[in-house]
């Protein structure tokens, strides 16, 4: 690696250890005017969101927008999009690490907080989507005198624990990534509280050889158990509608689409955190245009993949003679719901296309832009996938349509604060920039170059 | 409970046919001593807390008199089912019937007597007042308008049986006018009788003996005379080896049109004229020999100047119909000839019926499909009304009895009824419920209603039904017998010559005279509780139509007007209506004014709201339309051109005013209705009645209808009957938009094969072929990828024939009423959150295998219901979704539901290939005192839960048990689900799939049988259906 | 190894890498029991300082099989405890199961991998960290040799010509 670190040396030629240090620090230093408004939105949007779910929970579950036979909505919707969001950030922390893709040492820690914060939002809404949230825990398999166990055959328990190991393990990769960073801070606290803060979460750590040799160790572990997550968290996700017999959910294709959608737009979030934060803490020589250019090359992979994902889906339908398959993918772009399709259609598979210019993958103002529209029509896929298919299945007698309430959009809009509020802390409080593995591709100071080196 | 039980005995006992010695135990009726309802601290002794004691009584809520058996627990009722000894309905009971215990138990009951303080009609203010006072005001003010030589007058709904001999012999003691008054009543009909028969009443009809009927506009499916009788008769036939024919020719597509085999829509007033070409044809084939010369030669005469082709072109129908209609009835053996419901109420009524009854003469009908030995004698009488009413008016009446009637909403307002009230001193209202006459009354003495009351209704002549309280009265009510009785008594003017002390003893009195008169021998008490016990007397019930046929026409009859009837201008003058003060007169003039064009009213009456009577019942407000899939709302049906020509949408509101009055309802745009016409349901728009009734503040569109709008038929100066269609009113767009909540997503059922009918055809040797799926989708018999369930004992399971399903959706209210389904309201239906387990789905298809995505046009129609509720698929697809086990597939092949497990996830909804399962958005209110109706044998569900169709598993629990106590398993027939029980056609079978001489099995052991939807995803349904059955169009 | 040999332990902090790793040489040569701390872990470092693989990856493994174990059993055994026929599936339905073996598997592994890792690093430990200096974590080396009080000035001496910008003697434990 460290001849790699050389070559390194030579592109961003003066960046030393000393430069990243301060660089990273600085992001730290007493919060602005700016970064408290910030934080000030966010938590008023929590607040909607609290008094939103409160209303739900006092007067019914039907102050949100589902009915008959619309049973899953915005809820459902939401926590597919989060969920998805989460898998990008552990694509960069585990797997780029795992090929050794060197860019992707600036933007993990970005990407990686995102993964924990996003399943943090995720994880709320299959509660605030229970008719009897007080009986949540009816879900888990424990000991009862009731004598009963949940169902192991439904992919709702499987969501169970597939989420819930999801939050475990990228949340330990997160927090074990942040040790030896939180050990810097600590090393250069100057207010108590940071001092005691950071004495206590580094864990004493002191960067001995014996701890970096278990420490490598373990991180490429964790590596490889968070890698596989990355592709089944997703697919089990895809297989609460897969599993089912609804027209426009029952499909084979799923998993592997399901875990491109969730890159594609996991991928766009990063940007969308990334381009802001690196403006405001003059980033530009950590996080380089060329790591924009590599997370645009993967927005174009996935955004094809999904694509044919999306043709696919017609076709099978088509091909499959199955008038209800059919009807629903006539009822998807022609329907009730054109707007959302067209939507969804256009953000996710024509938007990204604009890529192929190369500059414009080193356009920040324009990636800001589209990632934004990627988070959208990533959205709506979700919301075409549940909505449409439940409003117009088998027997035409009962077809609905959707009608979002305020409840929806309340929780909704809750459930970006609260993600936002996680964020805006973590920057200010921890490193969101890994200080130590960009360290690592930095060339370790040599008083002898040519003595060193092999 | 006051009165001990006649007959104490639960549905196996009776299933048995046991429960008569039980039975036998004296019988005193207390129901003249008020008292409060409590629960029980002390029971009575053949009260067995948690077991179920019956009643068998008698329907009042119509006037067909089908029996029911009320099933109380702890002394409240809590469900009406149709009594299978009764002739009438056989075991079937209507939606109507159904919901007659939310008549009981209604909220907004009267609860004691109550005496006008302030304001009158909308404004009336009443307060409590006990019961002594107000006799002692009513026998003051009878003794008084005795001296004051002043007269009194009693108008009262249908009544036949001993209360109605009461009341009139009360009426004559007192001097008093006695006039009855039901706007359904078909009297135009029992007039026609007169004139042709020379007896003046209903015949009672055989629609299982005809091979083809011919019915203009006869709801008889759905209110006309005895729906569910003739639902039964209409049944068994078309599931005969010769089903019967049925043309229908209407200007509006009814609930019985829609089980057609040929529905033709012809424009409004000329059903007569087709009439006419119908019976020149079929004379001209020579028939009509069995008549007397000179009237045969008068009927060519009348026939003479109509053609098929002119009727035809008047009635806007093809005269290929009207030659095959004759054809079919001159080659059928016997045929049937009706013609009732809106279409045939209008000015002209008599003349058509009387059509349609030499129609029958001519064909020989009379005898075999056309009974005149049971006569149904409507007493409501127009002629008497009018009297009763200009004798109000010009005050010369001291004292009014208003009972079982509400003029002031169902009589055409420039009868002046209310203003001719309001010049009464002392108005008395018996009514129960606070609707728009009791408005109008001085003295509220609130009556039982029929659950409560003792009471007889003679049907016809041979089948007397008997009512008997099945509890003690819910408030301080009282009977109406028992008031007049004691009134009778204070002024010393006897009702009768064996004094009664009350109304049940003058009912026993009478039907003593019934036991003599069929010759009943022996001890009247063992006579009087078998009849109690059996809930009527039938000695004829079985006695063949008579072979005498009786044809005395008068002469007259054939100066009657037989064009099509023309419809006066909608600022028709000289209505009377200008007199009453309260009445808001524009005139002429004032009418003129108003924009838009001009529409035919067409009220028809529905199986929801009767003739408004039942309004205030939730259950049935929440009931969807069967045709038009509407709840909780009136609205006024156009033709799309006709919807055009007003600029109009559906969903808009539309004015629809006349010099008479003033509806706004929202539109429907629907092609099954005649061009020109607004159609508008009955009972609907109460200005009051309760809450339920004025959610719909629509209006009520009996309003435009007017007497004087009816030109004089030559036969009789008045009109026998309210002539519905007869109005014409200036139509157009108000401002705002509807919320019409139309519970059904689409029309159609995109060719995916839910609803399947086979066409009948003839084949080259005459006999029936039908034409129907190919075997391949019947014989669905795919390689299972698990193995199946094991079902030890009992695969519970059900069977459907469309082709005997009308659609008419009793069995949805009976299923309200077994299971605890709460009413959500017009809002929460409008978020699709209705919680109705068991739905009709009613489809627009042509009757051919391609159903295009469009609806068909008026002459390729064929209507489908598809009565869809849990399917308890052996492979269902909700089960294996839910996290938490709360639905699983038990041992009896039950789709089980366990509300306290559920957590509310909802996956099983969503992955229900029949979405029957509903969901508790909410907790939903019985508001007191309806919750006494809750069956104390299902779980009240709370909000978050999900819930369907348990095949009353609660039913199938007690014939478990009961079974298991006497070491049996549970028999064919022994368990009936609540929809099973109710339904009129016995459409539903339900029983056992693991034996084999079910009868649930023997149903569908046909090539009509298929599963929904079963071919195309293997759910394996426990429900089955057989195809609809409909004749080829010819 | 918690602590280093030897009553005393000598600090030398080094600007450049290769100083460092031939102060450890030399440390090495006299058998004497060292340490080093380096803001990043480097492979040269690594190969010259522990050279054998890290025993964390058995307890990974354990973990891992342990969890793929809980997981099938869990789920059978529950569906056999609380045996409810849904549609027409097998009591023990193998395919639905592989998913809770398969989380299991990774979340048992994962806090396996933690558990060991935590163990071999002696963390959390705040404070005994020997001869520790804050500059470590930043951008300098530090090579810290444990001798007796007796070879204190001999081994400075050592460091300092490796090229320890400077060398601190402090107590060991």
């Amino acid at each position: 690696m460290g001849h790699h670190g050389t070559q390194e040396h030579k592109e961003e030629a003066p960046v030393t250890y000393a430069e990243v240090d301060s660089t990273v620090a600085k992001m730290m230093e007493p919060p602005t005017l700016g970064w408290y408004i910030l934080l000030a939105t966010c938590l008023l949007c929590v607040g909607v969101g609290a008094a939103s779910w409160t209303r739900q929970i006092l007067v019914g579950i039907g102050e949100s927008g589902k009915s008959h036979p619309i049973s899953w909505g915005a809820y459902i919707t939401n926590f597919v999009f989060w969920v998805g969001i989460a898998h990008s950030g552990t694509l960069i922390s585990a797997v780029l690490y795992l090929f050794r893709a060197k860019f992707r040492n600036s933007i993990y820690r970005l990407a990686e907080a995102m993964t924990v914060f996003a399943v943090l939002t995720a994880g709320l809404f299959p509660l605030i989507h229970l008719g009897r949230p007080w009986f949540f825990y009816w879900l888990m398999p424990y000991p009862n005198q009731m004598a009963l166990w949940p169902n192991f055959r439904s992919p709702l328990l499987w969501d169970v624990f597939a989420v819930s190991t999801y939050l475990t393990v990228s949340a330990t990769f997160f927090i074990v990534g942040l040790i030896p960073d939180v050990a810097i801070m600590r090393d250069r606290a100057k207010t108590t509280f940071r001092k005691v803060l950071y004495t206590v979460t580094a864990l004493g750590w002191s960067g001995s050889h014996t701890q970096w040799k278990h420490y490598t160790s373990a991180y490429l572990l964790f590596a490889a158990f968070a890698t596989p997550l990355v592709v089944s968290v997703h697919s089990v996700v895809s297989w609460d509608f897969a599993v089912s017999i609804v027209p426009g959910w029952h499909a084979t294709i799923f998993p592997p689409y399901f875990v491109a959608g969730a890159i594609f737009s996991g991928v766009a979030m990063v940007m969308t955190l990334a381009i802001p934060i690196r403006a405001v803490y003059k980033l530009e020589r950590l996080i380089t245009l060329q790591h924009f250019d590599a997370m645009s090359k993967l927005i174009m992979l996935t955004s094809g993949v999904v694509s044919y994902a999306y043709i696919t889906e017609f076709y099978t339908a088509w091909y499959s003679n199955n008038p209800f398959e059919r009807a629903q993918f006539w009822f998807r772009p022609f329907g009730d719901y054109w707007i959302a399709f067209w939507i969804m259609a256009f953000c996710n598979c024509m938007a990204p296309l604009a890529l192929w210019y190369k500059p414009l993958r080193t356009n920040i103002a324009f990636l800001f832009v589209l990632s934004i529209f990627i988070n959208i029509g990533m959205w709506f896929e979700r919301f075409n996938i549940i909505v449409q298919s439940l409003s117009h299945d088998f027997i035409p007698a009962v077809w609905g349509y959707y009608n979002f309430s305020w409840v929806d959009v309340g929780i909704t809009i809750g459930a970006f604060g609260w993600f936002g509020m996680w964020m805006t802390l973590f920057i200010k409080f921890f490193p969101a920039v890994a200080i130590m593995e960009i360290k690592e591709i930095l060339p370790p100071p040599m008083r002898n170059e040519h003595a060193h080196g092999h | 409970m006051s009165q001990e039980p006649l007959v104490s005995i639960n549905r196996r006992s009776f299933l048995k046919g046991l429960g008569l010695t039980s039975a036998v135990t004296a019988a005193s009726c207390a129901s003249d001593k008020t008292q409060n309802i409590y629960s029980y601290v002390r029971g009575e002794p053949e009260q067995i807390p948690g077991v179920a004691t019956w009643y068998a009584s008698t329907c009042t809520e119509c006037t067909a008199g089908c029996g029911i058996q009320v099933r109380t627990r702890d002394g409240r009722a809590v469900k009406v089912e149709g009594d299978p000894r009764n002739p009438i309905n056989r075991g079937g009971l209507c939606a109507l019937g159904q919901a007659s215990l939310q008549s009981l138990y209604d909220p907004d009951r009267i609860r004691e007597p109550l005496k006008r303080v302030s304001g009158v009609g909308e404004t009336a203010r009443f307060e409590p007042i006990s019961w002594d006072e107000a006799l002692a005001q009513v026998s003051e003010a009878l003794k008084e308008s005795l001296a004051e030589g002043k007269t009194r007058a009693v108008v009262t709904g249908e009544m036949s049986g001993a209360l109605g001999d009461l009341v009139s012999q009360w009426s004559k003691s007192f001097g008093a006018s006695h006039s009855m008054y039901d706007v359904l009543q078909p009297t135009a009909l029992a007039k026609a009788s007169e004139l042709v028969f020379g007896v003046y009443g209903i015949p009672e009809y055989s629609f299982d003996r005809a091979e083809v009927v011919v019915n203009f506009g006869a709801d008889f499916l759905e209110t006309w005379i005895s729906p569910v009788q003739f639902a039964r008769q209409w049944a068994d036939s078309r599931r005969s080896a010769k089903p019967v024919r049925v043309f229908h020719i209407e200007p509006r597509l009814s609930l019985t049109g829609a089980s057609a085999d040929h529905w033709l829509m012809n424009k409004p007033g000329t059903e007569v004229r087709v009439a006419l070409a119908l019976l020149k044809l079929v004379l001209a084939s020579g028939r009509g020999n069995n008549l007397a010369s000179d009237v045969r030669q008068s009927l060519v005469g009348m026939t003479e100047k109509v053609t098929p082709g002119s009727a035809a072109a008047e009635a806007g129908i093809s005269e290929e119909k009207i030659l095959s209609m004759a054809q079919y009835l001159l080659s059928a053996k016997r045929s049937l000839v009706i013609a009732g419901g809106a279409a045939a109420s209008t000015a002209d009524a008599v003349s058509l019926h009387v059509v349609c009854h030499f129609l029958n003469s001519v064909l020989e009908n009379v005898g075999t499909t056309v009974n005149l030995n049971r006569m149904r004698i409507p007493g409501t009488s127009m002629e008497s009304m009018e009297s009763t009413i200009s004798a109000m008016k010009d005050g010369s009446v001291a004292v009014a009895f208003v009972h079982g009637a509400n003029p002031v909403f169902t009589l055409p307002s420039d009868y002046g009824f209310e203003y001719a009230l309001r010049n009464v001193p002392l108005v008395v209202s018996f009514s129960s419920h606070l609707d728009e006459t009791t408005q109008n009354a001085n003295l509220v003495l609130p009556t039982h209603t029929g659950l409560e009351s003792w009471g007889d209704v003679r049907m016809y002549e041979g089948a007397y039904g008997l009512t008997q309280p099945s509890m003690s009265p819910v408030f301080n009510t009282r009977g109406l017998g028992d008031v007049l009785i004691s009134l009778a008594a204070s002024a010393g003017k006897p009702v009768s010559d064996a004094p009664a002390q009350n109304f049940k003893e003058f009912l026993q009195e009478s039907w003593k005279a019934i036991a003599r008169k069929h010759g009943v021998a022996g001890d009247f008490t063992k006579f009087w509780n078998e009849s109690v016990e059996r809930g009527g007397f039938f000695p004829q019930a079985e006695v063949a139509p008579a072979d005498r046929v009786r044809v005395q026409v008068n002469r007259s009859v054939f100066s009657l007007p037989f064009a099509s009837v023309a419809f006066v201008a909608a600022d028709a003058t000289g209505h009377e209506a200008k007199k009453d003060e309260h009445y808001d007169d524009k005139g002429p003039a004032a009418h003129d004014a108003v924009p838009g064009k001009e529409v035919l009213v067409f009220p028809y009456p529905s199986v929801k709201s009767f003739d408004g009577r039942a309004a205030n019942r939730p259950w049935l407000q929440e009931l969807p339309d069967p045709i038009t899939q509407i709840v909780w709302d009136s609205w006024g049906e156009l033709h799309p051109s006709t919807a055009k020509e007003l600029g109009v949408a559906q969903g808009d509101v539309l004015t629809v005013r006349n010099h008479f009055g003033e509806v706004n309802v929202p539109v429907l745009v629907s092609p099954y209705v005649s061009e020109g016409m607004v159609a508008i349901p009955i009972g609907q728009g109460h200005g009051s009645y309760g809450r339920f009734a004025q959610s719909v503040n629509t209006g009520n569109v009996l309003t435009l209808i007017a007497k004087t709008a009816v030109k004089d038929a030559a036969a009789a100066s008045v009109a026998p009957s309210v002539a519905l269609v007869s109005a014409r009113a200036k139509a157009f767009k108000a401002p705002g938009r509807a919320k019409l909540v139309k519970t059904q997503g689409s029309d159609s059922q995109h060719d995916r094969d839910l609803a399947r009918t086979r066409l009948i055809s003839e084949g080259t040797d005459g006999a029936l072929v039908t034409k129907g799926h190919n075997a391949a989708e019947h014989s669905h018999d795919v390689k299972q990828m698990y193995q199946q369930r094991e079902h030890p004992l009992y695969e519970w399971g059900m069977t459907i024939d469309l082709a005997a399903c009308t659609g008419c959706s009793a069995c949805v209210v009976a299923c309200y009423a077994e299971n605890n389904i709460p009413v959500v309201g017009k809002q929460r239906c409008y978020e699709g959150r209705e919680m109705s387990w068991l739905r009709i789905e009613r489809y627009y298809d042509n009757g051919t295998f391609t159903n295009k995505e469009d609806i068909p046009p008026p002459e390729e129609l064929s209507v489908s219901f598809v009565p869809m509720m849990c399917q308890h698929c052996h492979n269902a697809p909700c089960e294996p979704v839910c996290p938490v086990y709360a639905t699983y597939h038990n041992e009896e092949g039950l789709n089980a539901m366990v509300y306290n497990r559920c957590v509310g996830t909802r996956y099983c909804s969503n992955n229900c290939t029949y979405k029957v399962r509903r969901y508790n958005w909410y907790d939903y209110e019985f508001p007191d005192t309806l919750n006494w109706q809750l069956n104390p044998d299902v779980t009240k569900r709370t909000v978050g839960i999900m819930e369907k169709c348990t095949f009353c598993v609660q039913r199938i629990s007690e014939a478990r048990d009961s079974a298991k106590d006497e070491g049996r398993t549970v028999r064919d027939g022994e368990v009936q689900p609540a929809c099973v029980q109710s339904c009129p056609t016995q459409a539903l079978t339900f029983g056992n799939l693991k034996d084999p001489h079910s009868a649930v099995n023997k149903a569908r052991d046909t090539d009509r049988a298929y599963k929904v939807l079963d071919y195309y995803i293997n759910t394996q349904p426990a429900v089955g259906y057989l195809e609809r059955l409909r004749y080829a169009k010819s | 190894m918690t602590s280093i040999r030897g009553n005393k332990v000598v600090v030398g902090v080094f600007s450049f890498m290769d100083d460092a790793m031939n102060a450890v040489k030399a440390a090495k040569a006299q058998g004497l029991d060292y340490r080093v701390y380096s803001p990043v872990p480097n492979h040269d470092l690594e190969a010259l300082t522990y050279p054998e693989k890290s025993p964390v990856r058995f307890f990974t493994a354990t973990g891992a099989v342990a969890g793929l174990t809980f997981g099938f059993a869990l789920a059978i055994l529950c569906s056999l405890d609380y045996p409810l026929r849904v549609s027409a599936k097998d009591i023990i339905s193998v395919p639905g199961f592989v998913v809770i073996g398969y989380e299991c598997t990774i979340l048992f592994g994962a806090i396996a991998t933690l558990l060991a890792m935590f163990h071999f690093c002696k963390v959390p430990d705040i404070f005994r960290k020997i001869g520790y200096d804050p500059r470590f974590s930043q951008d300098k080396f530090g090579v810290v040799v444990g001798c007796g009080a007796a070879q204190t000035d001999e081994v400075s001496e050592k460091l300092k010509q490796c090229g320890a910008d400077e060398v601190e003697v402090r107590n060991g434990l």
